[in-house]
């Protein structure tokens, strides 16, 4: 069994195939036995933690996954990897999910920091620049020139359709 | 490690958003919603996190735990507030995994969004490109062709020209993608044999402004090169002068002017730098300038005008085009209340650029709506449809005035070019003309070879430009009398439709009378306009409704037959430039007796060489009469010698019609008058036996095979 103290001071106990889908947890054990001291994540806290728990126990009896060729389309991946359960538990809260991503990638699970990237890359499909940046409130510090340039486009084809 | 990041060291005040502050319709928080940051915070935020920070963990329990002193503000209040940037708090490389998982498509969009994802897309990690594109499975761009340009041809959907209508048109060898109406104006398909790379392909950045990202225009495939405006020029004797004098353009020349221009200078520099001495060199000017003389068409009185009315104080500034136009036709004293308002908009909306071009356009379309206004009042409708088949012809005499139509007869660069007279005298460029037959002959090769491949047509359709228009010709001909008619019908509207190809207009409602109409047309336009053969179309079954029509457009036919010659007229101002093959009126006239006598001879044997031979060589003036006379003799003398391989049946005897009087311009007719008219008995002894055009009676029937053999004379082949 390995312990993990969490940033919130939440202790949680997992049996080693779980804790060890995490690459960190697996280097702070060292590989072997039982670890007795709890080991300290002060990155992810507990609500967090406990999703990523979940996600490790899903997959704690999967097959090791083979290296992916560079250029493998997504479709093929998807069929391997993201299953109707990783599509359910990846149906989050945008903070939530920003959460996922953070620890995943702090506690070095691959599949999962894949799932949570891929699910924001989902979100951002088929949106226009201003939703985008409405939806992530992101601040686009384009200059009045630059931005003039961007919607030009736009612009042109609404006179074209008015 | 202390995640604990004090206030001073974050640097950010926390504090109330101000009042209406924020642009409408951000969300507003919810409640446990950790990220309370305010908009004027953000940048310093941002900055702090490029700086030092790599988790936002601490920045929302750092927010949370001020949270308290700054509570939710009252929906019923004005105040907005954000969503924390979770995003933008991500670590670089998490950024750019995500990036890596959209569509291409989404890619180009995420440019636009914020200026460190602009940066991160175009310049820090290209390689997400290659990972988004990789993702979807699309295989990986031909070699001089980079990722980011690859997704815009392929994923873009305004048209990179005009930057608003939908693409219709992308082609990677070319490098564009275009929506229909610039496809046809500003791409035009040219074998690069003609002239240098570095004349025909200007720098796609240079007639665009440096806006699109098609720089440097690499050509992968050597055969096919887009030639982006192959433009008309503007060229003064006076210019000429300048040019080959290596005086600058003056800069106030407006930037279409100047591009036009410049193409025009391209060409003329070109064959200055050919010349091979000094004495050449001054030929060559010699040339250019006269050429620059008799080419200007420039209606100078009418732009006079123009320029006088076009009061630019008072209608540039609005930048309405319909109400300059109304201007314009105000201070001119042109009346169009009797033109329809529908039919006046559709013509007005037709045009983007309100230049002198569009508005001569515009002005000598006025008379045919008004024509059409008459018409449509006196209620003749079903006249109205069949005119609209004349009328389509008048479309084209109108492209061939349009600048920017491939077809254009305005004075053009090409038209720079010396005459055949002219290259007698410059071999390096008689070289150059050598290579474009080598393309007609490879072309007209794998068209033969494979005439039922819809691969090849595309192919070869790809490669037809104005100038082998001839070679279209034959092919509808052909083609057309194809016994599969579906085959036939998709093939040769393949040809018609293509910009490159004269018979695109009556394409758009495919049927089998239209095709047969139009399979005529290419006769009528390239004959008198033959009415009696029209009939005879229009008698067969499907054509029963058509004939109903004709005979109640019968008062019409005179106003068709100017439009068809004044057609003829501007087609043939196209194919008098220098590089045109220029036979004209007789290859009509060829095409159909291939089709009569040597239909199964040429599928079966090995006919083209000798067709090759009619083309290549010095027998490419086939709008010299005396020539003509020799490539007659020569086909004749091949499909009568009985030496095909493999014991194919030859037709026994030959009959050839002769030949109408070729129509020249008046410019052209000048330039042959010295060619002395032979009697037709020394120019071909056995034309002797045909004393003029063989009336086609009614019963003519379009496929050749199910109506009676018409009635010709017999001609002996003579012996060698």
């Amino acid at each position: 069994m390995v312990t993990v103290v969490v940033s919130d001071g939440v202790t949680f106990t997992m049996e080693q195939d779980v804790a060890f889908q995490c690459g960190l947890i697996a280097d702070f054990a060292g590989g072997g036995g039982d670890q007795e001291e709890p080991i300290p994540i002060q990155a992810v806290n507990s609500t967090v933690m406990r999703k990523v728990i979940e996600y490790c126990e899903h997959h704690r009896n999967d097959p090791p996954q083979p290296e992916v060729p560079e250029g493998t389309p997504l479709e093929r991946k998807d069929r391997r990897g993201r299953d109707a359960w990783d599509k359910q538990f990846i149906q989050v809260e945008q903070e939530l999910l920003f959460e996922i991503i953070l620890a995943a990638n702090y506690l070095n699970i691959k599949p999962l920091l894949d799932l949570g990237c891929s699910q924001v890359a989902e979100m951002m499909k088929g949106k226009t620049p201003a939703e985008i940046q409405q939806m992530f409130n992101i601040v686009n510090g384009f200059t009045a020139d630059e931005e003039a340039q961007n919607g030009e486009g736009e612009e042109k084809a609404r006179n074209l359709n008015s | 490690m202390d995640f604990n990041i004090p206030q001073t060291q974050l640097d950010v005040e926390i504090r109330p958003p101000p009042v209406g502050a924020f642009p409408h319709g951000l969300h507003q928080p919810r409640p446990g919603w950790a990220g309370v940051l305010y908009h004027d915070v953000l940048p310093q935020w941002s900055n702090l996190y490029h700086a030092e920070l790599q988790h936002s963990p601490h920045l929302n329990d750092y927010a949370e735990l001020h949270a308290a002193d700054h509570p939710l503000p009252d929906e019923n209040t004005q105040e907005r507030w954000f969503l924390f940037p979770y995003f933008s708090f991500l670590p670089k490389d998490v950024q750019i995994k995500i990036l890596s998982f959209t569509h291409p498509a989404d890619l180009l969009e995420l440019t636009k969004v914020s200026k460190p994802w602009r940066s991160i897309l175009l310049t820090e990690s290209k390689d997400i490109w290659t990972k988004a594109r990789a993702n979807r499975g699309l295989p990986p761009p031909m070699p001089g062709l980079n990722e980011i340009k690859y997704i815009c041809i392929s994923y873009k959907e305004e048209c990179m020209i005009c930057r608003t209508r939908p693409v219709e048109y992308r082609s990677l060898s070319l490098q564009v993608f275009l929506c229909d109406l610039c496809r046809e104006t500003k791409l035009v398909s040219c074998p690069f044999h003609i002239l240098p790379v570095h004349v025909l392909e200007p720098p796609i950045s240079s007639v665009h402004k440096g806006i699109y990202m098609l720089q440097g225009a690499e050509v992968h495939d050597e055969r096919l090169l887009s030639v982006f405006k192959m433009v008309p020029c503007e060229v003064s004797p006076q210019d000429v002068e300048q040019h080959t004098n290596g005086i600058e353009v003056d800069a106030n020349t407006n930037s279409a002017q100047l591009h036009y221009y410049k193409k025009g200078v391209e060409v003329a520099k070109w064959f200055l730098l050919s010349a091979q001495d000094d004495a050449q060199r001054k030929l060559v000017v010699e040339i250019l300038k006269k050429k620059a003389t008799e080419k200007m068409r420039f209606d100078l009185d009418v732009r006079n005008q123009f320029e006088v009315a076009h009061d630019r104080d008072d209608v540039l500034s609005d930048g309405l085009i319909e109400k300059k136009i109304s201007f314009l036709l105000d201070k001119m004293g042109i009346d169009i209340t009797d033109i329809p308002q529908e039919s006046w908009k559709a013509s007005v909306s037709r045009i983007f650029n309100f230049d002198y071009q569009s508005w001569k356009e515009l002005l000598d379309e006025i008379p045919a709506l008004r024509t059409k206004a008459q018409q449509e009042a006196n209620g003749q409708e079903r006249v109205n449809e069949f005119i609209a088949v004349i009328e389509s012809w008048r479309e084209i005499q109108l492209s061939f005035s349009n600048p920017d139509h491939p077809l254009c007869i305005q004075p053009s660069p090409l038209w720079l070019l010396p005459d055949s007279e002219d290259l007698q005298r410059m071999p390096s460029v008689r070289a150059v003309i050598h290579e474009q037959d080598s393309m007609i002959k490879f072309t007209l090769e794998k068209v033969f070879q494979v005439i039922h491949s819809q691969d090849v047509l595309d192919s070869v359709t790809s490669r037809m430009l104005p100038f082998t228009r001839p070679i279209a010709e034959i092919l509808c001909g052909i083609l057309g009398f194809q016994k599969d008619m579906a085959d036939s019908l998709q093939s040769g509207l393949k040809i018609l439709d293509h910009p490159a190809g004269l018979y695109q207009c009556s394409c758009k409602n495919t049927s089998v009378m239209s095709f047969r109409a139009i399979q005529y047309h290419i006769f009528i336009v390239h004959r008198d306009f033959c009415w009696d053969r029209y009939r005879a179309i229009l008698a067969e079954p499907e054509c029963q409704t058509a004939l109903a029509i004709y005979t109640a457009i019968q008062p019409q036919i005179p106003a068709g037959r100017e439009v068809v010659q004044n057609t003829r007229f501007s087609c043939w101002c196209n194919f008098g430039r220098p590089h045109a093959i220029q036979h004209f009126v007789p290859f009509s006239t060829l095409v159909q007796h291939f089709h009569e006598e040597c239909r199964g001879y040429l599928q079966k044997c090995a006919a083209t060489p000798h067709l090759f031979n009619v083309f290549d060589g010095p027998l490419r003036n086939q709008h010299d009469p005396v020539h003509y006379s020799k490539m007659i003799r020569i086909i004749q003398d091949t499909l009568g010698n009985r030496q095909a391989p493999n014991n194919v049946p030859l037709v026994q005897q030959v009959h050839w019609q002769p030949v109408q009087q070729v129509q020249y311009l008046p410019r052209r007719q000048q330039h042959y008058q010295h060619i002395p008219e032979l009697p037709p008995h020394q120019q071909f002894p056995e034309f002797l036996e045909f004393q003029g055009v063989q009336q086609v009676d009614e019963t003519f029937d379009i496929e050749g095979e199910e109506g009676p053999e018409l009635e010709l004379p017999i001609v002996t082949v003579p012996s060698h």
